[in-house]
């Protein structure tokens, strides 16, 4: 039904009254204008169609409109409104999540394309919030209904104190709320924005995977820039799946880099399977251990109480010379070794030092074991026999038996520790024998 | 520019046959520069350089990128493209600091010979800085006179 009376401005700016109907127009405000524009409101509210509700406390009800406003349904009253001033459903609805709501507002807004599953989420939400506190509620359900009524009247009152005002004002009013919408609608979709940014990481890989996949089929060339090679894919459909320029130059580089290390890998480790298959065979490849030669030059030198490292080097200068040890180790390295080795020498004999490098092996027997490698080369070897007559052969032996225990690939540990040096070529290698006797009967 | 090939110069390390027609194709595209016209405005004199900045700035780039973004090049090589002057030197230097990452061109940073008042030039001033310091939040320049950098700072 049209509203009868109409607010109209003269010129000069006062408001008169026309109604359509009979013709009539007054300066006076007509004494049915205020109930008119009241059920003009309401049809208004009611006209827009709500696109889902959600229950809070005390009956009331909070309805999403299609227009994307939010107006509340109080008790069994019926009829919405756009405040509430029930103080559980505010609770209620401060504690809810304004995130999904805003989606749900935002869904609503879609006609016939609403957000069933936020709208269930936020349900659920809802319903934890309403229902452990329920006792709590019941108990205050005989307090709250006083103020719930009352609060009741008092929106009633608002809206009417509200609406009451010239058709103008009212305007206004609908549109600044309109506009505080629209911010606000603003806001959740910038929100949604990034929301969909950090959510669609997921979409994002999946698109990298489909970009980058298309890089070998049109053989870019990994060691080109992007400004050139983009030329190359600029038809093809999949090249606009990444949005930005700078992100594609992002995955083109990623690729080059590992198109780059994976040639590199691929040729090192060619290489470094050549050389083990070279090197096995040949007995002379036998890596020595760090201070393998330091320690030889040690046992063979004199030492008295008073030996330091540098009388040590100044009286074996043509070992040191021979057996290279500047190459391996510099000077402070060869220093602090030696004086390490010498405490040993110079407290213990023989059988001491002896005792000394079996508890380390025994000491570290888990991880020889692991290490343990070739046992059919072990069993080759003369273990039970004499050790052979050369000192050649004998530290050829020696370094065999460490290859077998790997020592330069597990047992690396081993060859830093200074009692694994206590002895000389000689009795180290009988030590080491006896020492692999015992591994090669559990074999 | 690159040096001039003579008897003299060394020859390429391994691995520059793979960067060759990259380099190449800087080398056409420099040409083509070389061979346009300028504008004969006055408005428009410092433009001229713009684009030859631009390209080798571009291709210094990636140099600098082969070698230590990628590791696609080995050292050697890449002294030889730096001893070649395929890269400026001065200016991966640069950018090997920080603050300093995406440096245009070198000229922007000396404060001492610049025109505009001893100070370096606006293109190393990041966005936020030019929109806050701006009346209206509109940001008026677009280029800089030296080398037609749009802005170069480390956080844009």
């Amino acid at each position: 039904m049209a509203r009868l009376w109409r607010e109209y401005k003269t010129p000069d700016g006062s408001k008169y009254y026309y109604n359509i109907e009979s013709k009539q127009s007054t300066r006076e405000r007509p004494s049915d204008f205020a109930e008119q524009e009241l059920d003009g409101k309401k049809r208004k509210l009611q006209q827009t169609k709500v696109a889902c509700s959600l229950d809070l406390a005390n009956n009331s009800k909070l309805s999403i409109c299609q227009d994307g406003s939010r107006r509340f349904k109080l008790g069994d009253s019926g009829t919405l409104q756009e405040e509430i001033g029930d103080e559980e459903s505010l609770n209620i609805l401060s504690q809810s999540d304004e995130q999904k709501l805003k989606r749900l507002v935002r869904s609503g807004k879609k006609k016939g394309e609403f957000d069933t599953q936020v709208h269930e989420e936020v349900l659920k939400h809802l319903e934890t919030l309403t229902n452990p506190p329920e006792k709590a509620a019941e108990e205050k359900g005989q307090e709250s209904d006083f103020p719930s009524s009352n609060s009741e009247s008092s929106a009633e009152d608002h809206i009417v104190a509200g609406y009451s005002t010239s058709e103008e004002e009212s305007d206004n009013e609908v549109q600044s709320l309109d506009e505080v919408h629209s911010e606000s609608e603003a806001q959740t979709e910038n929100e949604l924005h990034k929301e969909n940014f950090s959510s669609g990481s997921s979409s994002d890989l999946e698109n990298k995977e489909i970009f980058t996949s298309m890089f070998p089929l049109y053989s870019l060339d990994p060691f080109s820039t992007w400004n050139m090679q983009s030329k190359k894919l600029q038809d093809d459909p999949r090249f606009y799946k990444v949005g930005k320029d700078s992100v594609r130059e992002q995955y083109f580089e990623e690729w080059c880099t590992r198109q780059c290390n994976n040639s590199k890998s691929t040729d090192d480790y060619v290489n470094e399977s050549e050389l083990d298959s070279e090197s096995e065979p040949d007995s002379d490849r036998l890596e020595p251990t760090k201070y393998h030669y330091l320690s030889h030059i040690v046992s063979k030198a004199t030492i008295k109480p008073e030996t330091l490292a540098k009388d040590i080097r100044a009286e074996q200068k043509t070992l040191f010379r021979q057996f290279k040890i500047k190459n391996s180790l510099d000077k402070k390295a060869q220093e602090a070794f030696i004086s390490k080795i010498l405490f040993y020498y110079k407290k213990l004999d023989h059988n001491q030092r002896v005792d000394v490098f079996e508890k380390l092996l025994d000491s570290k027997s888990r991880s020889i074991e692991l290490g343990l490698r070739h046992t059919n080369k072990l069993k080759d070897m003369p273990l039970h026999g004499d050790l052979p007559e050369k000192p050649f052969a004998i530290e050829t032996l020696l370094l065999e038996l460490e290859d077998c225990i790997d020592i330069h690939g597990l047992n690396k540990s081993i060859q830093t520790e200074v009692q694994y040096y206590v002895l000389g070529i000689k009795p180290k290698t009988i030590a080491m024998k006896k020492c692999l006797q015992n591994y090669e009967s559990k074999v | 520019m690159p040096r001039i090939k003579t008897k003299r110069t060394k020859a390429a390390p391994e691995g520059f046959d793979k960067i060759q027609p990259t380099l190449a194709d800087f080398d056409l595209r420099l040409k083509e520069v070389h061979s346009e016209q300028g504008s004969k405005l006055a408005a428009k004199a410092n433009e001229g350089t713009w684009k030859i900045l631009q390209l080798t700035h571009e291709r210094s780039r990636y140099i600098f990128d082969l070698f230590y973004k990628r590791k696609a090049i080995s050292k050697e090589l890449y002294e030889w493209l730096l001893r070649e002057k395929y890269a400026d030197k001065m200016l991966i230097a640069k950018w090997k600091k920080r603050g300093y990452e995406k440096l245009c061109c070198l000229r922007c940073i000396q404060s001492s010979e610049s025109s505009s008042e001893g100070h370096t030039c606006i293109c190393r001033v990041p966005r936020s800085v030019l929109e806050k310091n701006s009346k209206d939040g509109v940001v008026t320049f677009t280029r800089c006179t030296h080398c037609g950098c749009s802005g170069c700072a480390s956080s844009d």
